[in-house]
């Protein structure tokens, strides 16, 4: 083949079919295609998928329709033509078949046509019998298109919609050209000629009509136009299969998923996203409320990959306080735990802040018992987050309080909008924590104590009712250990007084008897009263409900002997399940004793050593030192600022256990000792990186 | 809206070429000329397949025009599911007497993949292939099967009978988890009139002239793995009350079946569509819908 000659390939339909005197007829579809000459590019096959070539059904003509296009991205580029003619089966039913002929490359469509023109316009025939190997050559050399009717040239067609031509004005080289001079950023070259009706009109340049008829038929179809399209880089009908996959079957295909998140990490806008879901019915399930296993399913999936519709799902599947799950939930369930996966995880945090806003100022929308069955049931994707959502409500109370310390006021500290109002009170709640009731935080008080994040819980509890429950109060003394400190991130905590809470106080503090005396006869008889007057009305609102509660007493042997007033609440060993450190019941011994003062003073001051000897051989900051040492031990959360608070200190130990089983297998014990192997290691580490990124 | 009480199913309708299944399915969605005294409230297609069903049957059988043959798709997982709500009046059931519905209306939610024909008469055939398996993965999601099967076909019977056998077969083997299915035999194109007096005698009407289709299927049922019933019905329908007639233009007719057009779209009204549906959400059948 000379350097002037292209290859045309080309496929068809895929049929059984018979001879018969005057032609053929088809027995039957296979499914695949055949008279292949190469296999069927991927770019083509998901074009005709998408039904790029495809003329509507019974439009299909005895003078074929032809339709041209160039499809793929990239170096994966091929100009298609596909020849679409009408066949019958041994039955006598109209069936549209199509031959395909295509070229590398974006720029071969004329030479396409010229060389079929000159081939005497082939079409579908399944007796031409072709094999893998066996392309048409074309030599291109010297030939211009000939027979171009210039004055298509002429004709205005600047807008973004199809041109449809006046039918049998214009010759198939003509349209041809036009689309070449109308190619359009988003729509590469495309166009049909003789058509009596397109199943997807609005993706051609240039449309050519069989007939006055059709031009009507398409005029219309034009005007029909959905509001919304694919965006380029979608490939539409893959989304669709995978969501009818996900959705019709109760086990998950990963695949599917990660089609759907593929396409995410695309231009996707959440307007399309719809169209995709209620395309498979999700608006009608929803306003007609269709609780088929299936529809459970995509309305399921659809809050998990439009986070906003999260309410609404909520809504829809009916999740109530205290009522035991339905069908209709349960199903919600499975497939949440069979579909939840990391690539996942953004979305599903997004789902929990657009709920966070809804919770606070909608309580009759929404309720913390609907918000907890999403973070609080292990079987829910949400449950996922869990720890992060708690974790950044957590970091958020921290800055507004070292905000108001810092008198800096106006400072924006990227505060989500569901905390502002707290920023905006923060000297009231700081200065009379009990004068301050901001009452729609009830509802974050009663989510964080189910889901046993007492020390929050409280914390809202403080700010909504002006005090903390009394069993809300026990739970965060004992979660936080023996500490005699009754603040959280700077809030002062005001409990409803009673004799056990006399008691855990007195416990601690060591008081001499005769102040007890007449201390408890104060306390009974301003409990007492104070209860006469308020408690009836008050406490029946407050009551928490306990019966998710179970025992804290793993987390409660932490000694908090600091002077910083703030702890973050106390977390559960066992649901510290996320990628990077999952801890076996056998090792959470080595971690409490990891966290223990004697020993944790031990991995502070290794900590300590490391920074000094690093900036003493060169100029860098602490806070760089010390985030190089969270990289190396895979623990970006970790707030060591404030290391005195348990749950940092968990994370410090839960790494450095981790750090030391991954490169010193037998030696874990979840804290650092200086000069041993693995301070060296860590101290190394952090002396390479720094080299390799010179700091700031 | 208050809900509803609601039944849902999941169907695979397969058959052979022209059986008259996508025909079956578009006028289903279509609903032409609701008779007022139909136990069938409403019927609404959902997502755009159910459109797309209403549009085959506005666009093409309305204007008296036949369908095409339906693609058979490389995956299963391509073809397209249409999902229709059917809401009933209520009724009484007898079978069930403590269910009295009374007044209140009934829902039926059906997802259903109308398979390319070539599945029953092609893919059947070539055990181990990878796409049988795949369609046979799909199968297992349905809690029904409609075997539509053309009335007029009877000379098919050994044929199909042992088609649907490689079907049961390896449906058996490639389900893992046991469930029970029903399986409806739904004669079609019973605007015929040899079939249309009959078709109130459905059980009688298939076991006549499918009788190697019916003892299979009896077979299958008494290894107790599902049940199995007969229906009749015509997507087509009748013209006149007292002289009917088929509302239909023949095409052609013979041994191996009948192809047929609308004749009047103006009268245009099938019966025995929601029956069989009715019969593989409940399990049980519906007195009115059977006098259809």
């Amino acid at each position: 083949m000379s350097s002037s000659e292209i290859k045309i390939h080309e496929f068809s339909t895929g049929i059984r079919q018979r001879k018969t005197d005057d032609g053929w007829v088809s027995l039957g579809f296979t499914g695949k295609y055949m008279n292949m000459t190469m296999e069927v590019p991927e770019a083509i096959e998901r074009s005709i998928a998408n039904r790029e070539f495809a003329v509507s059904e019974g439009s299909s003509s005895d003078n074929p329709a032809v339709i041209g296009r160039v499809v793929g991205t990239g170096e994966d580029v091929w100009s298609v033509m596909a020849v679409v003619s009408r066949g019958r089966d041994e039955k006598g039913r109209s069936v549209s078949m199509y031959r395909y002929f295509f070229c590398e490359g974006g720029e071969n469509l004329r030479q396409i046509l010229a060389w079929w023109e000159n081939k005497g316009k082939l079409k579908f025939d399944p007796f031409q019998i072709r094999h893998i190997g066996e392309f048409n050559t074309f030599d291109v050399t010297g030939k211009t298109p000939i027979g171009i009717q210039k004055n298509i040239l002429n004709l205005s067609c600047n807008t973004n919609e199809p041109k449809l031509l006046e039918p049998k004005e214009y010759d198939l080289q003509s349209t041809n050209e036009l689309a070449l001079k109308k190619v359009e950023q988003d729509k590469g070259i495309s166009w049909a000629y003789n058509v009596e009706g397109l199943e997807k009109p609005w993706l051609f340049q240039v449309i050519n009509p069989a007939s006055e008829k059709a031009y009507q038929i398409l005029e219309k179809a034009i005007k029909n136009t959905p509001q919304i399209l694919a965006p380029v880089l979608i490939d539409e009908e893959a989304m669709k299969s995978a969501i009818r996959g996900l959705m019709n079957s109760s086990q998950v295909k990963r695949e599917l998923v990660d089609v759907i998140v593929d396409a995410l990490k695309k231009d996707t806008n959440v307007e399309y996203l719809h169209t995709l879901f209620d395309a498979q019915g999700a608006k009608t399930a929803i306003k007609q409320k269709i609780y088929s296993p299936q529809m459970v399913r995509l309305i399921t999936l659809r809050a998990i990959v439009i986070p906003e519709t999260i309410l609404e799902f909520l809504i829809w599947l009916n999740v109530k306080p205290g009522k035991k799950l339905d069908e209709n939930q349960t199903v919600s369930l499975e497939f949440q735990k069979a579909i939840v996966s990391d690539s996942l995880k953004d979305k599903l945090i997004d789902g929990i802040k657009f709920l966070l806003p809804e919770l606070l100022n909608h309580p009759l929308q929404i309720s913390p018992e609907s918000t907890y069955w999403l973070l609080g049931e292990s079987e829910s994707a949400w449950y996922l987050c869990r720890r992060e959502f708690i974790q950044e409500i957590s970091d958020n109370l921290q800055s507004i309080y070292d905000n108001h310390k810092s008198h800096q006021k106006q400072k924006n500290i990227g505060l989500p909008e569901v905390l502002r109002k707290i920023a905006n009170n923060s000297s009231r709640i700081y200065s009379n924590s009990s004068s301050i009731q901001l009452e729609e935080y009830i509802n974050f008080a009663k989510l964080f104590s189910d889901l046993k994040e007492y020390s929050l819980s409280a914390y809202f509890y403080q700010i909504s009712r002006g005090k903390v429950p009394k069993d809300i109060f026990q739970k965060v003394y004992l979660q936080r250990g023996s500490s005699s400190k009754t603040t959280i991130y700077g809030l002062k905590l005001k409990p409803e007084i009673s004799w056990i809470i006399l008691y855990f106080i007195l416990q601690e503090v060591i008081v001499p008897f005769y102040v007890v005396i007449p201390l408890s006869i104060i306390f009974f008889t301003s409990g007492l009263f104070i209860g006469s007057k308020f408690l009836g009305q008050q406490f029946s609102k407050t009551q928490v409900p306990t019966n998710k509660e179970q025992s804290i007493s793993q987390t409660k042997g932490s000694n908090d002997a600091d002077n910083t007033p703030e702890t973050i609440p106390g977390r559960d060993i066992g649901s510290l399940n996320n990628s990077t450190a999952k801890i076996k019941t056998d090792d959470k011994q080595l971690i409490e004793n990891a966290i223990k003062e004697e020993n944790f003073n031990k991995t502070t001051s290794s900590i300590a050593k490391i920074v000094s000897k690093i900036k003493n051989n060169r100029s860098v900051e602490d806070d760089i030192i010390i985030n190089k040492i969270k990289q190396i031990l895979n623990i970006s959360d970790l707030n060591y600022a404030r290391i005195d608070d348990e749950s940092e200190r968990m994370k410090l130990a839960e790494a450095i256990y981790n750090y030391q089983k991954q490169y010193f297998d037998n030696k874990a014990n979840g804290y650092l000792t200086e000069g041993t192997e693995v301070f060296i290691s860590l101290q190394e580490k952090v002396n390479q990186s720094l080299s390799n990124k010179k700091p700031k | 809206m208050t809900e509803l009480p609601s039944s849902n199913a999941v169907v695979r309708v397969i058959g052979d070429r022209g059986a008259g299944k996508t025909a079956y399915m578009a006028s289903l969605a279509r609903w032409p000329n609701a008779d007022a005294k139909s136990p069938v409230q409403t019927i609404i297609p959902i997502g755009e397949s159910g459109e797309e069903l209403v549009a085959k049957a506005q666009n093409i059988l309305e204007q008296g025009l036949q369908l095409e043959a339906t693609r058979l798709d490389a995956n299963a997982i391509d073809v397209k599911d249409y999902t229709l709500r059917i809401t009933l009046k209520g009724q009484f059931s007898w079978k069930k007497s403590h269910f009295r519905i009374g007044s209140q209306l009934v829902n039926l939610n059906v997802s259903c993949k109308d398979y390319a024909g070539e599945f029953f008469t092609d893919l059947l055939q070539i055990s181990g292939s990878s796409q049988l398996e795949d369609y046979l993965e799909d199968c297992l999601q349905a809690t029904g099967i409609m075997f539509l099967v053309d009335g007029n076909s009877n000379r098919k019977d050994k044929e199909y009978a042992n088609a649907l056998d490689k079907f049961l077969t390896a449906l058996d083997r490639t389900d893992i988890s046991v469930g029970t299915r029903r399986i409806a035999l739904v004669l079609t194109k019973c605007e015929q009139s040899e079939l249309w007096i009959n078709r109130h005698k459905a059980s009688f009407l298939a076991d006549a002239r499918f009788p190697q289709i019916c003892s299979r299927l009896k077979s299958w049922q008494q290894m107790g793995v599902g049940s199995v019933d007969y229906f009749t019905c015509s997507a087509f329908g009748m013209l006149g009350q007292n002289y009917p007639e088929p509302n239909m233009s023949l095409i052609s007719r013979g041994p191996d079946g009948v192809t047929a057009v609308i004749k009047d779209p103006k009268r245009w009204r099938p019966f025995g569509l929601v029956a069989p549906i009715y019969w593989i959400c409940t399990g049980d059948r519906h007195q009115e819908l059977d006098k259809d």
